[in-house]
C-alpha cells in the first residue's frame, strides 16, 4: 500500500488561511459554567494561603479532637452509636445521643488513613471552603471585588476563636454558610433545591447537632420573606401566598423530615437543647455569654459598629430576612458565645453588601453594569493553584514526597505527647481511675496506655454533675484532694503545671504520693499504696 | 398579551401556572411532615417519649421500671452458733435495745434502726415501748409524725409536685438522716410496698415512696449504702436487674456495686461497713433470685469481700473488738482519742455481715466469738443511758448477735418473754429527745 502526497500550492495555502480561525487566538471551550473571572485568582491565591500558612500547617488543637477520633473509633468497632457513654468508667450508663457521629468516624477514619496531616489537611479545607463560599457570595452580592475581601475578612475576624479548634462543628459552619449564602445571595430557586437541600439535611444531622440552626434559618428566610410582601402589599393572605415563603416553608419541612434519619431519630432535635442547658456546661468557658471582655466580644462589636454606619449610607434596604437572622443569632450570642458561629456569615454577607452600596454612594459611584469577563484560562489558573497549594500541605507533601509530619508538628504545644510517651511505656499503670485533664483526656486514651482509665473528658454533657463537680475540686487542688482520690480510687495522677499549680504543690507535700515523671508540662504521680492493695496483712515482723 | 418597552409581548401564561405550588404539593408536604413526625415519635423507646414528653411540660420523668413485686426479699442468716452468743447474753444485749422512745421528738433515725431490728410485727407488752406496726405507722403516716414532733417541723413524707413521695433526709433529728435509709429499714423489717402511706397532701402507698427513690436516685451520691440495700430487697424478688432514673441513666445492680466498691473501704457510713453489708446482701439475693448481677460481678464483690475479710482478721485487737480504722489491718492502731463507741459501730457491723457470709468469707470461728464475746460484754458494762443515747449503733449489736443464733430480735424475744414476764418492766422510761447520736 502506498500513499502519494500532492505539493501545496500557494494558492491553496491562501485559501486555508482565509477559511480557518486566527491560531493566535485560542477558542474557549470551556463550559460557561466553568469560567471563572481573572479576580477569582486573588480570591484562590488568599485563601489558598491562609490554607497552607494558617489551616492546614496548624497544630491540632488538643481539646475535644481526640474524643471525637475515641468515638469514631468506638463506633467503627461496634458497627453501631453507643446507646450510653462507652469510653468513661464514671458515666456508664449516662444516655449518649450521638449527635455527631458521622463526623467523628469521619475524623477516626481520616487519622487511622493519613495520620496528622490527613486531619490538618481536612480541618483547613472545610475552613477554607466555608470561607470560600462567603466570599463568593459577598462578591456577588456587592459586585465588589475589594467588598467581597471584607466578607472574607469579616467572617474570618468574627469567626477566628471558633476556628481554631478541630471539631464536628467545621461541617456544620460548612454546610450553614452554604445555606446563607443561598438565602441571601443566589436567592433564585432551582427545581433541584427540592431534593439537594434535604439531602445536604441527611449529612448534616448526622454530621452535628447545627443542623437545627440550619432549620431555623431556613424558616427565619420564609418568615423574613413574607414580612417584606406583607410590608409592600399590607394584606397577610399575599404575605402567606407568596411563592418564596411557599417553598422556603415546604422546604423547611422536608429538611426537617429528613433530618429525622439519623441513629437516635427526633431524640437529636431533643439533644441539642440538653447539651446547652446542662449543667455541666456552665463551667465551660467558651459557652459563655459573650461579652466584650472577650476578643472576639470586641472584634463583634467593632463589626456591628461597621455594619451600623454602612447600613445608615447605604441607599440599599435591609431586608428582613436579614434582618431577622442577625437579630435572632446575634441575640443567642447573649446566651452563649459559641452562636457567634451563626452570626459571622450573615454579618459577613450583610456588610459586604450595604458597605459596598455605602462606599458608592459616598464616592458618588456607580457600580458598573458590565460584568468581568470570564474564561476558561483563570479556571485553569485556579485548579493550577489549588494543586501547588494542596502539594504545599502537609497532606501533600505527604502524599507527594511521603514525608509524614512530625508529632511534635502536627498537634498543639499544649498536647502532653511527651506524658503519653511516658505512660506508654511504664510495664504497668496502678488499677483504678487516673485523674487527668480533661482536655488531655483524649489523647491519653488515644496515645497512651490502653488500660488508663481517664475520671473525665471534655464530653462534659455527657458526664454526671457530681463526677464534674468533684473533677474541678481536684483540679483546683481544693483541701479535700485527698478525701476525692480516695473516694474515686485515684491511683494516678497526670496533672499540668499550667493549670494545677495548688494541687502539684499539694501532691508534692503528700507522702502518700510519689512523681513518676515530670517535664515542662506535666507532672504523673502514682499512689504509694494502692487504694485497694491489702495493707500487709502479715504481722509488722513479716 | 402585556406591554414591556412599549412592545407587546406574549406572556406564557402556562409557564407561570407551572411554576406555582399546586395545593396538592403543599398538602402532601403537611401529610408527609406529619406522618414522618409521628413515626419518629413511635419508634422512641418509652423511656425516651417520656422524657421528651417531662421536658416539654418541665416535669421529672419517672423512673423507666415496672413495678410487679410487693414484699421485699431478706438474705436468712446463715450460722446458729450458741459459742457466739448464748440465750442469756443476747437477750441482755436485746433487753437494751427495746425501742423505748417515749411519745415526743421521736428521731426518725431511731425508729428505722428499731423497725429495722425488731420487724414491723413485733408487739411488745409494756406499752411504753413502740411496737412494730407502731414504728411503720410512725415513718408512713404523717399524722403520727406531726403528733410527736408538732407542726413546727416539715413533714418527713413529702408529696412531690409532679408524683412521688420525697422522703426528707438531713443533719436533722426530726428528719431520716441518711438518702433512702427509712425505704432500706422498712424493707428489712418486711414491709410491703402496698402499705398505706399519709401525707399532708394525700394518701398513697409505699410503692410511690419506692418509685420516688428509684427516679430520683444518683449513682455519684454521697451515700448509695441505703439506697442500694432498699432496691435491691424490693426489685430482686422480680428479677429487675437495672432500669432508669429521672436523668434517663441506666442504673444497674453491676453498676450499684461497682459504685459500692469504688473508694477506700475506710469511707462509706458506719466506718465503710455498710457498704460491706450492701454487697453481701446484693450477692445473696441475687444468687437466692438470679439474675440481678452479672458472674463477673458477683467475682469481683467477693474479692473485696474476701480483702475486708483478710483486713478485720489482721485488724482484729486482742479484746476481739475491731477498731474504727479496721482498713489498716494490720496497721490498725488503736488512736489515743478514740471514742469507744466506734468500736461497738465497728464490732456490731462487722459481725452483722458476717452472718449472712457464706463460709468462704468467714474469719476463723475463734474471731467472731472473740468479738461478740467482746461487745456483750459492753453491753453489760455500759449504761442503760448511754445505750439509749448511741440506739442506733446498739440496735446493729442486737440484730447481729441475733442473726448468729439464726433467728431474729423479734423472733428470739418473743420466745424469750413467754416464761419472763418482767421481761419488758423498766423502771423509768427515756425519751427519744434525751439521746444523743444520730448516725
Amino acid at each position: 500500500m502506498s500513499t502519494t502526497v500532492e505539493p501545496v500550492t500557494e494558492q491553496d495555502s491562501e485559501i486555508n488561511e482565509s477559511t480557518l480561525p486566527d491560531a493566535r487566538v485560542l477558542e474557549d471551550k470551556t463550559p460557561d459554567w466553568m469560567r471563572m473571572s481573572a479576580s477569582s485568582v486573588w480570591f484562590a491565591l488568599v485563601l489558598g494561603m491562609l490554607l497552607i500558612t494558617v489551616f492546614a500547617s496548624r497544630p491540632l488543637w488538643h481539646t475535644d479532637l481526640w474524643d471525637h477520633v475515641n468515638y469514631g473509633n468506638w463506633i467503627m468497632r461496634a458497627g453501631e452509636t453507643p446507646a450510653s457513654e462507652p469510653l468513661l468508667p464514671l458515666a456508664d450508663g449516662v444516655r449518649m445521643v450521638s449527635s455527631a457521629w458521622l463526623a467523628q468516624v469521619g475524623m477516626a477514619s481520616l487519622y487511622n488513613s493519613t495520620g496528622f496531616a490527613g486531619l490538618q489537611f481536612v480541618y483547613g479545607l472545610l475552613i477554607v471552603i466555608s470561607l470560600g463560599i462567603v466570599t463568593w457570595g459577598g462578591v456577588r452580592r456587592s459586585e465588589s471585588v475589594l467588598f467581597g475581601f471584607v466578607a472574607l475578612g469579616s467572617f474570618l475576624a468574627l469567626n477566628w476563636h471558633q476556628m481554631l479548634v478541630i471539631r464536628p462543628q467545621l461541617a456544620g459552619v460548612l454546610f450553614y454558610s452554604g445555606l446563607v449564602t443561598w438565602l441571601l445571595v443566589v436567592r433564585r430557586w432551582y427545581t433541584a433545591n427540592w431534593w439537594i437541600l434535604p439531602s445536604i439535611f441527611i449529612i448534616w444531622a448526622n454530621s452535628h447537632g447545627s443542623f437545627v440552626i440550619g432549620l431555623t434559618v431556613l424558616a427565619l428566610a420564609a418568615v423574613g420573606h413574607s414580612l417584606e410582601v406583607l410590608a409592600r402589599t399590607h394584606s397577610l393572605s399575599n404575605a402567606l401566598a407568596s411563592r418564596r415563603f411557599i417553598r422556603l416553608f415546604l422546604l423547611t419541612q422536608l429538611c426537617a423530615v429528613t433530618s429525622l434519619l439519623n441513629p437516635n431519630g427526633l431524640e437529636a432535635f431533643f439533644e441539642v437543647l440538653r447539651v446547652g442547658r446542662h449543667p455541666n456546661i456552665a463551667s465551660m468557658f467558651e459557652w459563655d455569654a459573650l461579652t466584650l471582655r472577650m476578643q472576639q466580644g470586641q472584634i463583634a462589636a467593632g463589626l456591628g459598629l461597621l455594619l451600623m454606619i454602612a447600613v445608615r449610607w447605604s441607599p440599599r434596604r435591609m431586608r428582613a430576612d436579614e434582618t431577622l437572622m442577625l437579630i435572632f443569632f446575634a441575640g443567642m450570642t447573649l446566651w452563649s458565645a459559641r452562636m457567634i458561629n451563626w452570626v459571622a456569615p450573615v454579618l459577613a454577607l450583610t456588610l459586604s453588601a450595604h458597605g459596598a452600596a455605602a462606599w458608592r454612594h459616598l464616592r458618588g459611584s456607580v457600580r458598573s453594569s458590565v460584568a468581568a469577563p470570564r474564561s476558561g484560562l483563570w479556571t485553569l489558573v485556579n485548579l493550577g493553584l489549588c494543586w501547588l497549594f494542596f502539594a504545599l500541605t502537609n497532606l501533600g507533601v505527604q502524599v507527594v514526597h511521603g514525608r509524614a509530619v512530625p508529632v511534635e508538628r502536627a498537634v498543639s504545644s499544649r498536647t502532653p505527647v511527651s506524658a503519653a510517651a511516658f505512660l506508654t511505656a511504664e510495664e504497668s499503670l496502678p488499677e483504678g481511675l487516673a485523674f487527668c485533664p480533661a482536655d488531655w483526656s483524649g489523647f491519653l486514651m488515644k496515645f497512651g496506655p490502653s488500660e488508663l482509665r481517664p475520671m473525665v473528658n471534655l464530653h462534659v454533657h455527657v458526664i454526671p454533675e457530681e463526677i464534674w463537680s468533684h473533677y474541678q475540686q481536684l483540679s483546683d487542688g481544693s483541701g479535700d484532694w485527698t478525701a476525692l482520690t480516695d473516694l474515686y480510687r485515684i491511683n494516678l495522677m497526670v496533672t499540668s503545671k499550667r493549670r494545677h499549680g495548688r494541687l502539684i504543690r499539694q501532691v508534692r507535700r503528700n507522702d502518700d504520693w510519689e512523681m513518676l515523671f515530670e517535664d515542662v508540662q506535666s507532672v504523673i504521680f502514682r499512689r504509694r499504696m494502692l487504694v485497694h492493695e491489702l495493707p500487709a496483712s502479715t504481722t509488722p515482723e513479716e | 398579551m402585556t406591554e414591556k418597552n412599549g412592545r407587546l409581548v406574549r406572556v406564557d401564561t402556562m409557564s407561570r401556572r407551572r411554576k406555582s405550588i399546586p395545593m396538592s404539593s403543599v398538602l402532601g408536604v403537611q401529610v408527609l411532615v406529619a406522618v414522618a413526625f409521628a413515626a419518629a415519635w413511635l419508634v422512641l423507646p418509652p423511656g425516651e417519649r417520656q422524657r421528651i414528653q417531662a421536658e416539654l411540660t418541665a416535669t421529672r420523668p419517672k423512673a423507666e421500671v415496672k413495678i410487679t413485686n410487693l414484699a421485699p426479699g431478706a438474705a436468712s442468716p446463715l450460722y446458729n452458733d450458741p459459742e457466739v452468743v448464748s440465750d442469756e447474753d443476747l437477750a441482755v444485749v436485746l433487753r437494751a435495745i427495746l425501742p423505748r422512745f417515749g411519745t415526743k421528738k421521736i428521731k426518725p433515725n431511731f425508729v428505722e434502726h428499731a423497725l429495722r431490728t425488731w420487724g414491723s410485727q413485733i408487739e411488745f407488752r409494756n406499752t411504753d415501748l413502740m411496737s412494730g406496726p407502731l414504728m411503720t405507722d410512725y415513718l408512713l403516716d404523717t399524722g403520727r409524725y406531726v403528733a410527736s414532733w408538732g407542726t413546727d417541723h416539715k413533714p418527713l413524707l413529702q408529696p412531690q409536685d409532679d408524683e412521688g413521695i420525697y422522703v426528707r433526709w438531713e443533719s436533722d433529728t426530726s428528719a431520716s438522716v441518711h438518702h433512702d435509709h427509712m425505704l432500706a429499714s422498712l424493707a428489712e423489717a418486711g414491709v410491703s410496698l402496698d402499705h398505706f402511706v399519709s401525707t399532708p397532701a394525700r394518701r398513697t402507698t409505699l410503692e410511690e415512696v419506692f418509685e420516688e427513690s428509684l427516679r430520683d436516685f444518683r449513682l455519684d451520691e454521697r451515700e448509695t449504702e441505703w439506697s442500694a440495700m432498699a432496691f435491691t430487697s424490693y426489685l430482686a424478688p422480680q428479677r429487675t436487674s437495672e432500669w432508669k432514673n429521672s436523668q434517663g441513666r441506666t442504673i444497674s445492680f453491676d453498676m450499684l456495686a461497682t459504685r459500692l466498691m469504688r473508694s477506700h473501704k475506710q469511707k462509706g457510713v458506719c466506718l465503710g461497713i455498710h457498704r460491706v453489708y450492701s454487697l453481701m446482701m446484693l450477692v445473696r439475693l441475687s444468687d437466692q433470685y438470679g439474675g440481678l448481677i452479672s458472674q463477673a460481678t458477683s467475682s469481683e464483690i467477693m474479692r473485696f469481700l474476701a480483702d475486708v475479710r483478710e483486713l478485720i482478721i489482721a485488724a482484729q485487737d486482742e479484746d476481739g473488738s475491731w477498731p474504727p480504722n479496721w482498713p489498716d489491718g494490720v496497721n490498725a492502731e488503736r488512736a489515743a482519742d478514740e471514742e469507744l463507741h466506734r468500736r461497738v459501730i465497728a464490732t456490731g457491723h462487722h459481725l452483722e455481715w458476717l452472718a449472712i457470709a457464706p463460709e468462704e468469707l468467714q474469719p476463723p470461728r475463734k474471731d467472731i466469738i472473740r468479738a461478740a464475746q467482746w461487745l456483750v460484754q459492753n453491753v453489760r458494762s455500759t449504761s442503760q443511758e448511754e445505750i439509749d443515747g448511741k440506739y442506733t449503733f446498739y440496735s446493729h449489736v442486737g440484730n447481729a448477735l441475733a442473726l448468729w443464733r439464726q433467728t431474729t430480735p423479734a423472733e428470739f424475744w418473743e420466745s424469750w418473754r413467754e416464761s419472763r414476764p418482767e421481761a419488758e418492766a423498766f423502771a423509768n422510761s427515756p425519751t427519744a429527745a434525751d439521746s444523743e447520736s444520730d448516725h
